[in-house]
């Protein structure tokens, strides 16, 4: 039912949406079995807090229900992530206040129970990308976690494709600097 | 290759336990289903703003009348009206009767009672009896 209804609505995002007949065939269980982990993720990520985590991909998957955008095949999960982003963004501002009276959420983790052992080692490198400046945040987690392309990023963020490159080598150094001793780059 | 390189792998480490389950999933069913807040808050925005009309109407007619109010009980007409009025009549009448039985000599009395018959008409003198009468 769901499925149908996503190649009947609006197209907000026109870069990852198109008007033309090549809609996604993807019914909403499957984008979600696909991609709400990773929308997630990169919420948490983005945020630090599992609740609000929790409720942008529930947004972003409300909205792709109520709003029925035409996604382009391939260019689905594009879609979700912007989306997820921006909201991750308006969440950020609006608890700026907060974080700046209250001090930064711990970024906590949760391995499942047979990786607990292997967690040590890499539990640095995740708490210094949660710490980065969201500006850095984003492309870090686009480029090296996602694995989109610098163009592929600045068309989502609709920033230039200078500026992600700048962004990506401004974080990588203050990674670097955060990790001293760990090889980053 | 480089640790940021290995980010998902490292991701997949340290929030293995982070997934998007079916809870999630039927929470978003949920939320899909009822009507959206901004629906809701845009339904309420016409009845808001018929509210703040009326109120505004309101403030602006009690300002408009105000001064008008004030003018007319202010206004020369209105007190002579106002005095002129059968109530005040008598009021004014029985304090010059008061001031009349104040003690007078002899000769004033004379000179005032033939003023009074020449002046005086009977009417007048109905007028002074009968607030006298009441209670």
């Amino acid at each position: 039912m769901i499925g149908s209804l996503l190649s009947l609505g609006s197209t907000d995002h026109p870069e990852m949406a198109s008007g033309e007949s090549s809609v996604s065939a993807l019914s909403f269980d499957e984008l979600y079995e696909r991609y709400a982990t990773d929308v997630l993720r990169v919420s948490y990520y983005y945020l630090g807090d599992r609740q609000r985590a929790e409720d942008v991909t529930q947004d972003v998957f409300v909205r792709l229900i109520t709003t029925c955008p035409q996604l382009v095949p391939g260019r689905e999960k594009a879609w979700l992530l912007k989306v997820a982003l921006n909201r991750c963004r308006d969440l950020w501002r609006g608890a700026w206040l907060k974080k700046v009276v209250l001090g930064h959420p711990a970024f906590e983790l949760f391995p499942a129970d047979d990786e607990i052992g292997r967690l040590a080692e890499n539990t640095a490198l995740a708490e210094a990308v949660n710490r980065l400046p969201a500006g850095f945040k984003e492309v870090v987690l686009l480029h090296y976690y996602q694995g989109y392309g610098v163009s592929e990023i600045a068309l989502m963020l609709d920033i230039s494709e200078g500026t992600v490159s700048s962004r990506l080598s401004r974080a990588r150094s203050r990674l670097q600097n955060d990790l001293k001793g760990d090889d980053v780059i | 290759m480089s640790k940021l390189d290995q980010l998902p792998e490292i991701t997949d480490h340290v929030l293995s336990g982070l997934r998007a389950d079916d809870s999630l999933k039927y929470h978003i069913y949920q939320k899909a289903a009822k009507p959206s807040s901004s629906s809701v808050k845009a339904s309420r925005k016409p009845l808001a703003a018929a509210l703040c009309a009326i109120s505004a109407v309101m403030i602006a007619v009690f300002m408009l009348m105000g001064p008008l109010m004030g003018r007319n009980t202010a206004s020369p007409d209105a007190v002579t009206k106002s005095e002129s009025t059968p109530a005040t009549q008598i009021q004014t009448i029985q304090a010059g009767s008061e001031l009349d039985q104040s003690p007078v000599t002899p000769e004033e009395e004379k000179e005032s009672s033939s003023e009074e018959e020449e002046n005086e008409d009977p009417a007048q003198e109905e007028e002074i009896t009968e607030p006298s009468a009441m209670p």
